[in-house]
């Protein structure tokens, strides 16, 4: 009785530091991981989605239906997502054979992020808040088309 | 009279507390990924809220039993233990992520820096919490959480198509890219599942009960309440749905924001809409904080046995404050670190599908036992629908961890 | 005490919600203390509650963590104590008297500096 118990313990311990070292090495092969195709048609799909929605609220502004500060902030928010997008992407080494792809991502990411930027600051100058409306629309078709070619 | 005055603010408090943060970006982003055709995930979830709220809540006004005494003496106390841990900690991710959404509404009405307004959101809840008595807390953030209503009319407004709508109600497979778009499809699914039957919800309704101080003859009451109170609630998340279909489908944008949320109601009505649904939000979010903070003192509370509850005076339920105040804070502390309040949502919603089955079996057990519940024992029907629930419930939480790696959280 | 026949502790007892003679919750019926007397016959002489009492139904390395940082002290509520069981299980006397209001106290004693309390 006693020895089956002693027996148990041993093997529930066992289990339970299988389960964690195996946790923990698939957590590392996982962020290691070079970026492949996959990766890169998500980052594409979220920077198409920030860049979209920037578009979207220009367009708002423009006809004055939204305030300075949720202007700013919304913006700059996006911005931040954008920017978070461009850190994953420079943080993780590509696949072989996607290195032109990568390159192009992170082109539209930094402009999108760029853009984003600007258009926080651009609440009071409509000029320049076309321009920039114009601007992520552009890339937003851009990256529209990238992610159809990624998909195949 | 004072019953029907009763009956309709409890209608109203249930329906306008029905969204949080979690369940506004799974609807919204259901309906700009797929359109209308995850609606009938909406009325799937919400019959099932709808059954075991009210089987919850009439066990508490028979038997004067909350949620956590049924799952320590049905389920055993080292299960019950495990349920208990994994409830709080959805519980404490649920909060956390609610007080970061207030926060950052707060922060697109006034732009001062994020944390500040944790801060300040934080200081609120806790003066609130301690000085405003339950009903005044629940019904305060519930009726001005029906500024909500605001998504309603922008939905109507954007011109659904309503026979496609209509046809979103009957469980569909829309024909899809790729295999994967598969797996995306049923990873929200899940997860709107998920956030309509949040965990926290039937703990927190069955201790209202007794905050109330329900009798057997509350039972009609609670009935009507659950019904009438659940499925307007659940319109909000129908309307939320259409406006991703008809706004953010279009667009090709995927929300991550609750700010983005917003942009219907602005595309609709301009700046009052941006003030209606920021309000509205801020009160939705805001309830949410608070119920999911309390739930978690209820929860440990009952689970261990301390006199608990808000009719008690802090003194008169010291371990019951402490829970709820560690609580906030940690909370609190979790989001100050700089998290996304809507991908610990994700998480958290995720993971609650795997409590699910644990939390409401017990209650199915005690609903069903004539024993306990006499005359109020449920009938065939509320047993057959109990179980059917409990099994999809099991599928469902079975799937959702490896759904939610292959789908990398539904981005595809 | 009750009107059944006969009491199925495992089920109406164990984990239950305890409440004193002024409908006050004091603690659950964490475990249960049980004699054996002549004849082989059982018999139900106490109610345990506290830390330790829950702890001893936890595995192995659990047992041992609840016991480190929860403590291990446990309060015997003896089985004459019981008044009446419905849902709960009432006890004849108040916490204080048996003991089970230690740490409520303390916690009382904590956030009664608290105006508004």
């Amino acid at each position: 009785m006693r020895r089956a118990t002693q027996h148990g313990r041993w093997l529930q311990s066992a289990v339970a530091l299988l389960i964690i070292g195996g946790l923990g090495f698939w957590f590392t092969a996982e962020v290691n991981k070079p970026l492949g195709a996959e990766d890169l048609k998500i980052a594409v799909s979220e920077l198409r989605s920030h860049a979209a929605e920037g578009r979207l609220i220009a367009e708002q502004a423009l006809s004055a239906r939204l305030t300075a500060t949720f202007f700013q902030t919304q913006t700059s928010m996006l911005r931040d997502k954008a920017g978070a997008v461009v850190k994953d992407l420079n943080s993780t080494a590509p696949r072989a054979g996607l290195e032109e792809e990568l390159s192009r991502v992170k082109a539209f990411a930094e402009r999108i992020s760029a853009d984003l930027a600007s258009l926080s600051s651009s609440f009071d100058d409509r000029q320049e808040m076309s321009r920039l409306q114009e601007d992520l629309d552009t890339v937003f078709r851009q990256a529209l088309e990238m992610e159809e070619s990624l998909k195949h | 009279m004072k019953k029907a005055l009763e009956i309709f603010l409890g209608i109203l408090t249930a329906m306008g507390g029905f969204v949080e943060i979690g369940e506004l970006v799974f609807s919204i982003n259901a309906g700009a990924k797929f359109g209308y055709s995850l609606l009938w995930v909406v009325a799937l979830g919400t019959i099932g809220i709808i059954i075991y709220g009210e089987m919850a809540g009439r066990i508490a006004a028979v038997t004067g039993q909350p949620v956590f005494y049924l799952i320590r003496e049905r389920a055993g106390f080292v299960v019950g233990l495990g349920t208990l841990v994994a409830a709080n900690l959805v519980n404490l991710l649920t909060c956390a992520a609610e007080i970061g959404g207030v926060a950052i509404l707060l922060k697109l009405a006034l732009n001062w820096p994020y944390r500040v307004f944790i801060l300040l959101g934080l200081i609120f809840f806790l003066l609130v919490m301690w000085f405003l008595p339950f009903q005044w807390i629940e019904r305060t953030f519930g009726l001005l959480g029906l500024l909500m209503v605001v998504f309603m009319l922008t939905a109507i407004l954007l011109k659904p198509d309503w026979p496609q709508a209509a046809a979103g109600f009957i469980p569909n497979v829309p024909a899809l890219e790729s295999p994967k778009e598969y797996l995306v499809y049923a990873y929200f699914a899940v997860a709107l599942m998920s956030s309509i039957m949040l965990p926290y919800e039937t703990y927190f309704y069955a201790s209202g009960g007794i905050e109330d101080h329900w009798t057997p003859s509350d039972v009609p009451l609670n009935r009507i309440i659950v019904t009438v109170g659940f499925v307007l609630g659940s319109l909000l998340a129908v309307a939320l749905i259409i406006m991703g279909a008809r706004l953010f489908l279009p667009n090709h944008i995927e929300p991550q924001l609750p700010g983005s949320a917003a942009l219907g109601p602005v595309i609709v009505f301009g700046k009052w809409g941006l003030a209606l649904a920021l309000l509205g939000m801020f009160f939705a979010f805001g309830g949410a904080a608070i119920e999911t903070c309390l739930s978690a003192a209820y929860n440990l509370a009952q689970f261990v046995g301390w006199p608990w509850g808000k009719f008690r005076k802090p003194g008169g339920a010291p371990r019951f404050a402490l829970a709820w105040i560690t609580m906030l804070i940690l909370a609190g502390l979790l989001i100050t670190t700089g998290v996304d309040p809507v991908s610990v949502v994700e998480y958290s919603i995720i993971f609650s599908v795997i409590i699910l089955p644990l939390t409401y079996l017990p209650i199915l057990l005690v609903a069903a036992d004539r024993t306990c519940m006499g005359a109020f024992a449920n009938r065939w029907w509320a047993n057959t629908l109990g179980w059917f629930y409990l099994i999809i419930l099991t599928i469902a939480g079975l799937c959702a961890i490896p759904l939610l790696i292959i789908t990398h959280g539904g981005k595809g | 005490m009750n009107q059944q026949e006969y009491l199925d502790i495992a089920r109406q007892v164990l984990d239950r919600q305890l409440i004193d003679s002024n409908n006050i919750p004091c603690g659950k019926a964490d475990d249960l203390e049980v004699e054996c007397g002549p004849g082989g016959r059982l018999k139900m002489t106490a109610i345990l509650v506290g830390p330790d009492a829950r702890a001893r139904r936890l595995p192995g390395l659990l047992r041992t963590l609840a016991r480190r940082f929860l403590g291990d002290k446990v309060v015997r509520v003896p089985w004459g104590e019981v008044s009446v069981i419905t849902s709960q299980i009432k006890l004849k006397s108040r916490a204080s008297e048996l003991g089970l209001d230690g740490a409520e106290r303390r916690a009382a004693r904590l956030i009664r500096q608290i105006p508004g309390a």
